[in-house]
């Protein structure tokens, strides 16, 4: 970080619990370079959709689609902006029922592809209640932790959290989309580490992780009961060994290097037959980013990931500038959410990590995804205005803003 | 409710200060990964990656190159090629489980075969498929036009006969057919299609028997010499003279790059070899001349087996042989019927597909006594000028079975080698059959029968021949040797056990040794002898040529697509046998008589024949067999100053009766049609001789 902070100002009480919009809403401070960040990842996504190939598709049919995802998204974002993200916290356990509902509808009235039910099929759109519940278990746990800022340090309060965390994992796992649930289980360490649990029970949190993973791979398959299907497992190991079967999980990850790998330092533009002939699979969603490696190379990568660093930068600032604990947390959460998606997306594009299908924000192409990852902006910015507003004229000086 | 303390906060505690740098800490490395990552991929090691790619999307395929054609001495077309679709099934996607089943079946098959008749019990069934496949193959039925049951009987076999060659379903499937499994590949997983040249043969039946069929290399085949440059799954010539001329006529295949997507869908195609489609093989055969005499064959057989051979006896070219009965080999390009498969290969079929002139072995009869007669000129037993008195009946040996006559008991009188070979007098060659025995040279007869053709191959270039046998002291001896050891033994030649002590059926009964009496029986061509009709036309050849045994073949020369001479054919050189001048002279009048003079065995037949032109040396002759008489007859007409187009036949009919009731009108018929375009009629002679 090379923010300096200034000391921080007293609290001036008369700007929080009341109104969000102290003055036009309108008026509020815009967080710009957050704004250049967002737009220059959302280009690359279509720039992209518009090459990439997919058999029984249009040309660009995925371009124009997600083109219409990121405007709507991009109406929430600015909205949302402009709204003072504290009122959310007295909708919090509506939040919760709603996630939860709909997660249950999903199982209810899913639609299967490819052996899991993640979608519930709307005319023109497939919603994944996976993708928005991420945003949304950030907002309820930042909310209930809040609630119980007191007694932080007792394990009671670790307790909760943790199950009101689990218990839509476990929802998602039996989808089964185990990268959904791993991204929640990030946002509840995560907001747990912001919130500033003793160092004690983090500790104590990590050893029973260690103990369910151990017992998941190792003691529940020896006792004969299989917690991950066996393609999940194959698939979490096949990084470690990829391979040139296409009916092995190794070869997409192959593959993906391959194209990646292929791009060199320019890409290799039209030439990228990676992607142009579908050896690349999954190429408009999970594998998007290896699509434009192949295509625009190096330079084309380091450029998405610089995007990407602004992002997760603005993010941090906006942590530390919230006005009050609770958008410190959600800010915390978001984090969370985007640096694991974007590491564990573009781990399993280069190589180092396993496959799980979770999605690059704002590249993947999906409305569910956009829509998520646009309210979690809409959010960060409502805590930067939020924030910004809060110090204004009082002497709070940010370096860099 | 909101509780206004707990929302409120000193911003950006230290503590909190320190979890940002934390969490931010953390990014960053996170990023460094990715980031450096990245390099090793794309620049360090991106030129690797980028061969990779470029591999990925091509695969390539051989493209088979057309066969050249196979054309008659004139240039018509026998054999050429059309393209086709076949489905296929690929080896690799068919499971364990599959092959376990199709190798249990094939064990079960053999065990069967190996057992005696009596007690081998119905045939082996095909086991069901496994239910995986079964729903794979149910989803074929509509593609392929076969029942699961039928699929599956051609997977168990193929499977256990050529393990890793793809298991051919149909052939001929239409373009429909094809694009529809084309597009719809993941539902027929294995399935492939493949465009293949078929071997087409526009005159159906002429000549079905010379060709052989075309194959796929067999693993055992690969690594011979002469299908070198063949790759796995490469069409060669499996028999006949596709076999023999594989190396001109197979060509070399093409290779083709296919730009394939991940599915496997080629995207586009491109030729990155040529390949070169195989050369053209002009043959002796004259298709009027084979047509027609096949037409001949099958009227004098009257569906009766039988065979011809045609040639020119100096240059041992073939002009016509045939086999009956035939088939069309078109046929055997498609999937056949049970039932017939069963008319062409089964165990009670004739066997239409053997080519009887050259694979089957025969008792000859009489048209083995001008053998008999060089013999016994060489040995000093007869000369040109005795004769022997035949009484019809003569007591060869002491006790009654030492009776021999001639057929119908038929008085001759006093009769000379030319009269006994116009007149086909048994007795005289008995008695010279006799005398050669307990001459000096006693092993003459057979030493003669060899440097004449019998009981050797005469390599002829459709191959698959049988080399017959020349009964001898030693062969008999040989017998009894094999018979005593097997009897010795606890198990028969095919490997079941065998009651101690029990006959094995190698030997006749009787476990005699050689006898003058079996040379007597070789001197009239009966007994223990067997020949194939061509081995008889070459000892007619060494006759009509005074003593030159060519090497018979049906490849002249190799020619590119537009009939220009690439290379001509050169065949193995003749043998040349000395020949007694004297005696050869007589034997020849001998012939020529018994076909054009009064008492001659075929001179009825050829009766009209303008024998001042086209002078007929001709022998009939009538073999014995446990089935009926063999009708035969061996002729040739000579190289004269008026005749330029010397021909040699050789006409058999299985079960046809006397020599001049079948083969000898046949043959007639033959000649007529080589000399006077004219097949004619088929007229049987009377004569009832041996």
């Amino acid at each position: 970080m090379s923010a300096t902070i200034s000391p921080p100002p007293s609290q001036e009480p008369g700007r929080f619990g009341g109104g969000g919009l102290g003055r036009s809403a309108l008026g509020l401070p815009f967080d710009f370079v957050m704004l250049v960040a967002v737009i220059g990842i959302c280009a690359c996504s279509l720039v992209t959709l518009k090459t990439v190939e997919v058999p029984g598709y249009p040309a660009g049919f995925f371009m124009w689609r997600q083109a219409v995802y990121f405007g709507f998204g991009a109406v929430i974002a600015l909205v949302l902006s402009r709204v003072d993200y504290s009122r959310l916290r007295e909708l919090k356990w509506g939040l919760y029922v709603l996630m939860l509902a709909g997660l249950l509808a999903v199982m209810a009235f899913g639609s299967v592809t490819r052996g899991s039910r993640r979608a519930i099929q709307l005319p023109f759109f497939s919603f994944q209640a996976s993708e928005l519940g991420k945003i949304l278990i950030v907002v309820v746990l930042s909310a209930f932790i809040v609630d119980r800022a007191r007694r932080l340090s007792e394990r009671d309060t670790t307790a909760r959290t943790m199950l009101l965390a689990l218990v839509p994992a476990a929802l998602v796992m039996l989808q089964p989309d185990l990268g959904s649930a791993l991204v929640y289980i990030a946002i509840v360490m995560t907001v747990l580490f912001v919130a500033g649990i003793p160092g004690r029970q983090f500790a104590g949190l990590g050893a029973l992780g260690t103990i369910a993973i151990v017992f998941v791979l190792v003691a529940a398959p020896a006792a004969g009961v299989e917690v991950l299907h066996d393609y999940q497992k194959e698939r979490l190991t096949a990084f470690l060994n990829p391979t040139s079967d296409p009916s092995d999980a190794g070869y997409q990850q192959n593959q993906s290097r391959i194209a990646i790998g292929s791009g060199e330092k320019i890409g290799r533009g039209e030439a990228a037959t990676q992607t142009r002939d579908n050896f690349l699979p999954e190429n408009h969603t999970d594998f998007a980013f290896a699509a434009l490696g192949e295509r625009y190379g190096f330079v084309g990568a380091a450029i998405l990931l610089s995007f990407y660093s602004l992002l997760i930068w603005r993010t941090l600032l906006a942590l530390t500038l919230a006005k009050n604990l609770f958008g410190a947390i959600v800010a915390g959460g978001i984090l969370a959410m985007l640096l694991f998606q974007v590491f564990v997306n573009v781990g399993m594009n280069v190589g180092i990590m396993p496959i799980t299908g979770i999605p690059l924000p704002l590249m993947s192409y999906g409305g569910s995804s956009v829509i998520t990852t646009f309210v979690a902006i809409g959010l960060l910015l409502s805590i930067h205005a939020q924030g910004r507003a809060a110090t204004a004229g009082k002497g709070r000086v940010l370096g860099f803003t | 409710m909101i509780e206004p303390t707990a929302d409120r906060r000193a911003p950006i505690s230290p503590q909190l200060a320190v979890r940002v740098a934390m969490l931010g800490t953390v990014a960053l490395i996170l990023f460094g990964v990715i980031f450096f990552r990245l390099w090793f991929l794309q620049v360090l090691s991106g030129d690797q990656f980028l061969a990779e790619a470029t591999q990925n999307r091509v695969r390539t395929q051989p493209q088979p190159a057309p066969r050249g054609f196979i054309v008659d001495r004139d240039g018509n077309v026998l054999v050429k090629n059309r393209k086709a679709n076949v489905l296929q099934l690929d080896p690799r996607e068919i499971p364990e489980e599959e092959r376990a089943l199709a190798a249990e079946w094939g064990a079960k098959k053999i065990a069967r075969s190996r057992r005696r008749p009596a007690f081998r019990g119905p045939e082996v069934p095909i086991p069901p498929p496994p239910p995986a496949l079964r729903a794979r193959f149910a989803r074929l039925r509509k593609v392929s036009g076969l029942s699961v049951a039928e699929i599956q009987e051609l997977v168990i076999v193929g499977l256990y006969e050529e393990p890793f060659l793809p298991v051919r379903l149909t052939e001929d499937v239409k373009p429909a057919v094809r694009q529809y499994v084309e597009e719809h590949r993941e539902d027929f997983r294995g399935l492939d299609v493949r465009t293949v040249y078929l071997r087409e043969y526009p005159n159906e039946q002429v000549g079905a028997q010379l060709f052989g069929t075309v194959g796929e290399i067999n693993p055992d085949q690969i690594g011979e010499e002469r299908y070198r440059g063949v790759r796995a799954g490469g069409i060669v010539g499996q028999g006949g003279l596709e076999r023999t001329y594989d190396e001109y006529l197979r060509g070399k295949d093409g290779v083709e790059r296919i730009f394939v997507d991940a599915a496997g869908q080629p995207i586009a195609t491109e030729r990155s070899q040529r390949g070169r489609s195989g050369r053209q093989l002009r043959t002796s055969i004259d298709s009027k001349l084979q047509k027609a005499a096949q037409a001949a064959l099958a009227r004098a057989g009257r569906g009766k087996p039988g065979a011809f051979v045609a040639m020119d006896p100096y240059t041992g070219e073939v002009f016509a042989m045939g086999s009956a009965p035939t088939f069309d080999p078109n046929e055997l390009a498609r999937p056949l019927t049970k039932k017939r498969a069963a008319e062409l290969y089964g165990p009670d079929s004739d066997a239409p597909l053997v080519n009887r002139a050259v694979s089957s072995q025969y008792s000859t009869g009489s048209t083995f006594k001008p053998v008999t007669a060089l013999a016994a000129l060489a040995a000093g037993v007869t000369s040109p000028g005795r004769s022997v008195l035949d009484q019809g009946k003569i007591q060869l040996f002491p006790g009654k079975a030492g009776v021999r006559q001639n057929a119908g008991a038929t008085p001759y009188g006093p009769v000379d080698l030319r009269r006994a070979l116009s007149v086909s007098s048994d007795i005289y060659f008995y008695v010279v059959g006799k005398g050669i025995y307990y001459s000096e040279q006693s092993r003459a007869l057979q030493s003669w029968a060899r440097r004449l053709g019998f009981g050797r191959l005469t390599g002829v270039d459709t191959g698959a021949e049988t080399k017959g046998v020349v009964p001898s002291r030693a062969w008999r001896d040989g017998l009894n040797e094999k018979e005593a050891d097997c009897r010795a033994g606890r198990k028969f030649p095919s490997g079941d056990r065998k009651p101690e002590g029990a006959p094995c059926g190698i030997a006749d009964g009787t476990n005699r040794p050689y006898s003058a009496g079996d040379n007597v029986n070789l001197a009239i061509g009966q007994g223990d002898l067997q020949a194939t009709p061509m081995q008889v036309a070459l000892s007619y050849a060494a006759i009509a040529t005074g003593g030159r045994v060519p090497t018979p073949h049906l490849g002249l020369r190799i020619e590119d697509e537009q009939g220009k001479l690439i290379q001509k054919l050169k065949p193995k050189p003749a043998r040349t046998v000395a020949l007694p001048d004297a005696g050869l002279q007589a034997i020849r009048d001998g012939l020529r008589s018994a076909a054009s003079e009064p008492g001659g065995t075929s001179t009825d037949v050829f009766a009209g024949w303008d024998h001042g032109r086209w002078p007929v040396h001709g022998k009939t002759g009538t073999a014995q067999t446990s089935k009926g008489d063999q009708s035969w007859y061996a002729a040739y007409v000579p190289r004269t100053p008026t005749n330029t187009r010397p021909l040699l036949v050789v006409a058999t009919v299985e079960r046809g009766g006397f020599g001049a009731e079948a083969a000898a009108p046949l043959a007639r018929q033959i000649f007529s049609q080589w000399y006077t375009k004219n097949l004619g009629e088929f007229k049987a002679g009377e004569n009832a001789t041996r």
